[in-house]
């Protein structure tokens, strides 16, 4: 294996990790039935680098109204989660991702739509694959540590107070909006982390790089590593990247089967995931 | 007139399918995210029947449907019994793999290529000033009479009365001596075929393509939460009324200074989502729960 595509792999798994792990404390840890986290990243991706880039924001002034958006967009969500009924909101997040997604291709004054946005730069420090694979090995490390302190504390704690018996949780005072709000911040923030690293990594901001199997991917990676477990994620994250998503170019298969081979091996993957973690995804409340 | 009549062949396309799955949301509470594949499935098995193997028409749309109804029943059997009565979510993650799976056969087998059933330049013949083609009208006609054949086994005949049993009260219905979980199956076969009759339509109608799948699974969801969940027909005249919408929407001169780009089509069944979950979560049409 080339060094170039061992920083390609690093970087695209820390990548997927960092929005995983995010997404694994909403899904897998809270149980709120949400499929809009990369819709989420794909908005926050898209003010900031369109203000960077279309409008040539200053990168501080870009960064603090992306950071607006974030705080606004995450309280946003956490607002839709208590007020509709869990299915009702696991819909409307997909509709709210693909409407970003629409709004992304079609807003072609502002983001060149399907074209995307070239010439992404690299921070001045990782400009090489390999220092930005180092840089994204450190930041998924300082976030997969992060989420681990947050589960261990009194946050962490509540929230899965709050998934397993929502009565008993509230009846103890764990305030059901007050953990919406810290889940749906804390996950934004991955979010918003991912949103902010991609288009470098790329060189370019596409929307077809935020599309829905993108999301599915998180599912998949939160389902196969056990949903609730940081731990997990992060391996499982691994090894779905290094060995299903990019391992899939090194097994000889022709080009035009790789793409549809690597769908029916996801779909798998999650399902047996699904099967074998049915007990844990959305187990059964706990009796006093 | 253009418009509206487009609106009603797509419209009774989206009719078609949520039809089937609005019966599914009422009695399994569940949500079925290869919708659209299972379109797919009945779009291609009938091209595959009367282009590949050469058999007429009505065969291969008899075939069409059989096997789409085979595949829906095998699908309920591996990726939804195992895991509904388990937790109600499970099945919206098992029909996403679900979902993969097939888009990944149907790429590997039939590639990104368009497939229409019946090839080639469809005469069109104008009726106060729209364009539409015979195949075209006759969908209609088929679509409102698969309907009307539905609500009249639904609304009067004894089996029907055991499936809205069902779906009102499933509990109760069982106590009366309701098989409950054969009506499960049966229902979730029956959304199949009507959505295996669906690609049949546009297999007809237009060209299919593995890229339709997911915006048709999407436009049938806004339809039965605008009609409100469960509600078939709720969910039937909500997929007309959005059918149109997205037709009015991109094809109007608004204000005369400005169009809605086409792009935004399919985003009219997503904002309905969002407008409906908002303002009334329950949809327009109310099914409400009998209760002792």
């Amino acid at each position: 294996m080339s060094p170039l595509l061992l920083y390609h792999i690093t970087t695209l798994a820390c990548l997927n990790i960092i929005g995983a792990a995010g997404y694994n404390l909403i899904f897998g840890r809270g149980k709120v039935l949400y499929f809009g986290m990369m819709g989420h990243s794909l908005i926050m991706t898209y003010v900031f680098w369109v203000l960077m880039m279309q409008f040539e924001f200053a990168f501080t002034s870009a960064l603090f109204i992306t950071l607006a958006v974030y705080v606004a967009t995450s309280y946003g969500l956490s607002w839709l989660s208590l007020r509709l009924d869990e299915d009702a909101f696991g819909v409307m997040s997909i509709a709210l991702h693909l409407i970003a997604l629409s709004v992304a291709l079609n807003w072609i004054d502002v983001t060149r739509g399907a074209l995307g946005i070239p010439q992404i730069p690299r921070p001045p420090f990782a400009t090489s694959p390999k220092a930005f694979a180092i840089f994204m090995v450190i930041l998924t490390g300082i976030v997969a540590y992060g989420i681990l302190r947050i589960e261990r504390s009194k946050v962490g704690r509540r929230i899965t107070a709050l998934a397993e018996h929502p009565w008993y949780a509230q009846a103890l005072g764990v305030e059901r909006s007050t953990v919406h709000h810290q889940l749906f911040l804390i996950g934004g923030f991955c979010a918003l982390l991912v949103a902010l690293a991609t288009p470098p990594f790329l060189f370019l901001l596409s929307p077809i790089d935020f599309g829905f199997p993108f999301m599915i991917f998180w599912v998949l990676v939160v389902v196969a590593g056990g949903p609730g477990s940081t731990k997990g994620t992060i391996l499982s994250g691994i090894l779905i990247v290094a060995l299903v998503r990019e391992g899939m170019r090194f097994i000889g298969l022709p080009p035009d089967l790789v793409g549809p081979i690597r769908l029916i091996l996801f779909g798998a993957v999650l399902m047996i995931a699904t099967w074998l973690r049915r007990d844990k995804l959305f187990p059964a409340q706990r009796r006093v | 007139m253009q418009l509206f009549v487009n609106g009603l062949i797509a419209g009774s396309l989206a009719a078609l399918i949520a039809a089937g799955l609005a019966l599914v949301y009422g009695v399994l509470g569940i949500f079925n995210m290869a919708l659209g594949q299972f379109v797919l499935i009945g779009g291609y098995i009938t091209w595959w029947f009367h282009q590949g193997l050469e058999l007429g028409l009505f065969p291969s749309i008899l075939g069409g449907l059989l096997c789409g109804g085979l595949i829906t029943w095998l699908a309920f059997e591996l990726f939804i019994e195992p895991f509904y009565k388990h937790h109600r979510f499970l099945p919206l993650v098992t029909t996403i793999a679900l979902s993969m799976i097939i888009d990944g056969l149907i790429l590997i087998l039939l590639e990104e290529k368009p497939h229409s059933i019946l090839p080639g330049l469809k005469n069109t013949h104008e009726i106060f000033g729209a364009h539409i083609s015979i195949e075209q009208i006759v969908l209609i006609l088929s679509t409102l009479a698969l309907l009307v054949g539905f609500a009249y086994v639904f609304h009067s005949t004894p089996f029907g009365r055991r499936v809205r049993a069902v779906v009102q009260q499933e509990h109760a219905a069982q106590s009366l001596g309701i098989r409950a979980s054969v009506l499960h199956r049966f229902i979730f076969i029956m959304s199949g075929i009507f959505a295996a009759a669906g690609g049949i339509f546009i297999g007809i109608d237009t060209n299919l393509t593995p890229v339709l799948a997911f915006p048709l699974t999407i436009k049938a969801y806004a339809a039965i939460i605008a009609g409100g969940k469960g509600n078939i027909w709720g969910a039937i005249l909500c997929a007309y009324i959005i059918a149109f919408l997205e037709q009015f929407v991109v094809g109007i001169h608004w204000f005369n200074s400005f169009y809605i780009p086409a792009g935004y089509q399919q985003s009219v069944a997503l904002v309905c989502i969002i407008v409906f979950l908002l303002w009334k979560p329950e949809g327009i049409f109310v099914s409400r729960a009998r209760s002792a």
